[in-house]
């Protein structure tokens, strides 16, 4: 990799980081469990490794964000998560927060033109 | 699959007790609807090259059971201004006193050419000895903050309490701030 490639692998991962968190907690407003979750989130056009998702949705439940429960379903225990009420209300703040970064964003670029 | 299970067997040895069964049976159940899934879309089982690739892409069992952890330091971002100022000022006190006793030890004992070149070589190890030491001690700083948030001192208010009237009144030469010359 080169010098710039690696740079821009950097700083990319560094943008992605918040907005995966976002991501996630949008799609689960609906349960989902791991694999379902990754699987539609690729879909709509966001990959994210098993290794970073799975540990997220983890973190994400500690911090009282989601709540989980194991069940069964096609034979097989899954961990189904979901947005908890604080979560839903953290959730609005941080699309507030993402509406107005894109609103200023998108107005910085047109002023320089 | 063998190998699946050879995988995840992996991974648990690195993940923390307390919490490692709950983790692998999730990663299992994760792994495993993703292979049923590869496979209805073949129409058959992977072959060993196919599973080896597609572990391989997982990555490493450590590095997969690393990401369960919150990240590690052995000295954190936050404190790790504070460890180098300690360090830089504890190495000169170190190395002053240091010289302070050997001038007033080897008059009155042996006062010679080779019992200073001895006391000399002997500076290293102390200044080696120093750092262990005071690295040690932050490392067991950091530690017990990430183990016990809420009982230490927030570190954040060590280096936030300051006040800018105590700045250092300004030197003769500034040194620092200073517009570059333009071409």
């Amino acid at each position: 990799m080169t010098l710039a490639e690696n740079l821009f692998e950097n700083l990319r991962l560094e943008l992605r980081r918040g907005c995966l968190t976002l991501a996630v907690l949008v799609q689960l407003r609906q349960e989902h469990y791991g694999y379902t979750l990754r699987k539609d989130l690729a879909e709509s056009g966001l990959a994210i490794d098993e290794s970073t998702l799975y540990p997220l949705l983890r973190r994400l439940e500690a911090q009282g964000l989601l709540v989980s429960e194991w069940r069964e379903e096609e034979k097989r225990n899954k961990r189904f998560y979901r947005l908890s009420n604080d979560g839903a209300q953290m959730l609005s703040q941080l699309l507030e927060e993402w509406n107005s970064i894109n609103a200023s964003i998108d107005a910085i670029i047109h002023r320089g033109q | 699959m063998e190998l699946l299970d050879r995988y995840l067997q992996a991974v648990k040895k690195h993940l923390p007790s307390r919490r490692q069964d709950d983790l692998i049976a999730e990663l299992r159940a994760n792994m495993e609807s993703q292979l049923e899934d590869k496979e209805a879309e073949l129409g058959r089982p992977l072959t060993a090259a196919e599973a080896g690739d597609w572990l391989k892409q997982m990555g490493s069992p450590m590095m997969v059971a690393a990401r369960y952890r919150p990240q590690q330091y052995l000295i954190g971002p936050a404190i790790f201004p504070i460890y180098l100022y300690v360090l830089r000022m504890v190495i000169v006190m170190a190395v002053i006193v240091y010289s302070l006793v050997v001038a007033v030890i080897i008059p009155l004992t042996a006062p010679s050419g080779t019992a200073l070149l001895a006391a000399a070589l002997r500076i290293p190890g102390i200044l080696l000895n120093t750092a262990i030491w005071v690295t040690a001690v932050f490392a067991a700083i950091e530690f017990f903050a990430t183990r016990y948030p809420g009982k230490c001192p927030p570190i954040d208010g060590l280096l936030g309490a300051w006040s800018p009237s105590s700045l250092p009144p300004l030197e003769t030469t500034p040194t620092t701030g200073r517009r570059p010359r333009s071409a």
